[in-house]
């Protein structure tokens, strides 16, 4: 970096900025005070400054976008956003076996009841489970079960519904 | 949102263009939060992700990447004609300017980011973009004279 | 393209359409004449039934046994519609007895119908363990049952037919009338078991149905028939019965239209329906927590 009378480009710019602290600021006024070459120098960042300011104010201000825009806009960024999620989600796995069987059973409880719910869970953790183990090995295995379970006695449409929502689900194998 | 649209506008993006950009900005910066390492370098980080993707828009147009900043004398003349900026006096100073004080120019004036953002967006030493700011005043002082 | 769901709109009809029918069947203890809108209203109530009812069947797989059972209830109420045709053309045509007892085959023909529909619906959720335990008191409700549908078979022995045939018919009765009571104690304990939820309220109706069948036919019986309580206990149970039977189609086919509704706003937005799914889960341990 040039030095003028040992003053550098970043000691000028950040003294117009406010950015120097007082004893550097100090220094920089009294030599400016004395050199009239590193007055008119000062005179110019300062001068120049103002007027990009302005400038650059009234360039914003032409490609300036209304609330409206800005709203539409950022609906429209979310809906893409959400669009893009679920890929961005399966590569991260939230739940747990246990915390996504309580999410589907929530699903299904208000078409056939929690006893309903909790019969069919039952019944397709046993389908699902190693007989070794009562950890069910595949998360899958467990909602084509519900899945069946549901669809037996509330229609085929809630089946359905059942492994949509369970294929959402990111779980964690066991 | 709006300062990303700024943003591309004033590199010569009509109005449709630059909300589409702002959007793949917006969504980039969505899907790559992870790469942020820190919250106090999210605005440069956000104009790093800008600046590419206003990049690429330029190569998918075949447009010449040097040359289309704000106020370059290259630029194609059906995509600047109408545009209303070329008229203003800050594209006439930004004209006289090398593209690299163009680029850091606009991003301290009209996107008024620090010198350290500017220096982490255009991934050069904070001196750099400092000594340039002060050598491109001097430049437009010595072409345009002070008021 | 998903269809969004209707309303509430039908089942409101329908309790409109039952209070309506109960309050005719009150009129009618004063003014007879009222009682030629009871078979019109009957075939009206079994015709919206029938269409509930083929239209939840097509929600089943073929050859499930709640698709089956959906079916038979469809069939019930078709024949059930012959028979009341058959009773409203006779209340014009003042057929003699031995015409009229023919009307034993439709009758007789509907219940075997609806008592096999019942018994599919208990076998289907039978299959995923409910319904299969019974309560302390059960026996006792058994035996109340039991009696009741005894009562008018007592007085059916006073039937007059030119065809002997019949008479198998009629004294079939009671077991006819007992079998879909004891049912319905089935489908009680299910809908107790259950714990809540629209197929629950669906159960909930067909059992209402079978029970103030049976208080119709027992106030109806010759012994009971000549008190104004229970002419109006006939008048009200059995103008009503036959709506509760509708209903019950009605709010088991909501249950499949809020089943599509839920299913198309996961297809639209999941992570914003799975978001509530999780609040729910949340708010709900809180308030098992407290």
């Amino acid at each position: 970096m040039e030095m003028l009378h040992g003053i550098t480009e970043q000691e000028w710019l950040e003294y117009l900025d406010g950015g120097l602290d007082a004893t550097d600021a100090v220094r920089l006024q009294d030599h400016a005070n004395t050199c009239a070459e590193c007055a008119g120098t000062l005179r110019e960042l300062s001068l120049w400054r103002e007027k990009l300011v302005e400038a650059a104010a009234l360039v914003r201000s032409a490609v300036e976008t209304l609330p409206g825009d800005v709203d539409r806009l950022l609906a429209e960024s979310i809906r893409r956003i959400r669009a893009c999620e679920p890929a961005a989600l399966r590569s991260n796995p939230r739940w747990s076996f246990k915390e996504a069987v309580v999410l589907l059973g929530l699903l299904v409880e208000p078409f056939c009841g929690p006893g309903t719910a909790g019969a069919a869970i039952r019944l397709a953790v046993r389908r699902s489970t190693d007989a070794q183990s009562d950890v069910p090995a595949v998360w899958n295995l467990f909602v084509s079960n519900m899945s069946e379970m549901i669809s037996s006695v509330c229609g085929t449409e809630a089946g359905r519904l059942v492994n949509q929502v369970g294929i959402c689900l990111d779980v964690a194998q066991a | 949102m709006p300062r990303m649209i700024t943003y591309f506008r004033v590199r010569g993006c009509g109005r449709e263009v630059a909300e589409d950009l702002s959007q793949e900005v917006m969504l980039a910066a969505y899907t790559q939060s992870s790469r942020l390492r820190s919250r106090e370098l999210f605005r440069p980080w956000l104009f790093k992700i800008a600046r590419n993707a206003f990049l690429q828009w330029l190569r998918r147009d075949s447009r010449e990447v040097e040359t289309v900043e704000l106020g370059a004398a290259t630029w194609q003349p059906e995509s600047r004609s109408t545009d209303p900026l070329r008229t203003l006096q800050f594209a006439q100073w930004m004209a006289a300017l090398d593209s690299e004080e163009r680029q850091i120019m606009t991003l301290r004036f009209i996107e008024e980011l620090e010198y350290h953002d500017i220096a982490e967006v255009l991934g050069l030493p904070l001196g750099t973009v400092q000594w340039k700011i002060f050598n491109s005043k001097k430049k437009l002082a010595r072409r345009f004279g002070t008021p | 393209m998903i269809e969004r769901p209707a309303s509430d709109r039908p089942a409101k009809v329908l309790w409109a359409a039952m209070a309506t029918a109960g309050c005719l069947g009150i009129a009618a203890v004063v003014w007879p004449v009222i009682e030629v809108l009871d078979q019109p209203l009957r075939i009206a109530a079994y015709i919206i039934a029938l269409i509930y009812w083929l239209k939840i069947s097509g929600d089943h797989p073929k050859g499930s046994t709640m698709r089956t059972a959906w079916l038979l209830l469809a069939w019930s109420s078709g024949v059930s519609i012959i028979r009341h045709s058959f009773a409203w053309a006779n209340y014009f045509a003042k057929w003699p007895v031995s015409i009229r007892s023919f009307s034993q085959f439709p009758t007789m023909i509907a219940l075997a119908l609806l008592i096999a529909g019942l018994f599919a619906i208990w076998f289907g959720f039978a299959a995923i363990g409910l319904g299969v335990r019974f309560r302390r008191s059960d026996p006792i409700w058994v035996a109340v049952m039991g009696i009741l549908a005894f009562v008018p078979y007592l007085f059916s022995w006073r039937a007059v037919s030119g065809y002997a045939v019949i008479y198998p018919l009629v004294s079939l009765s009671p077991l006819l009338l007992a079998v879909p009571l004891l049912i319905a104690l089935l489908l009680h304990r299910i809908e107790q078991e259950m714990g809540g939820g629209q197929l629950a309220t669906s159960l909930r109706l067909i059992v209402a149905f079978l029970l103030m069948r049976l208080v119709a036919l027992t106030m109806n019986s010759p012994a009971l028939a000549s008190f104004t309580v229970s002419k109006i206990l006939v008048g009200v149970s059995g103008w009503t019965s036959i709506w509760f039977f509708a209903l019950a189609a009605a709010y088991r086919w909501r249950l499949t239209l809020s089943i599509r509704e839920l299913t198309y706003r996961y297809q639209t937005d999941p992570e914003a329906e799975l978001a509530g799914l999780v609040l729910l889960a949340e708010n709900q341990q809180d308030v098992a927590r407290r």
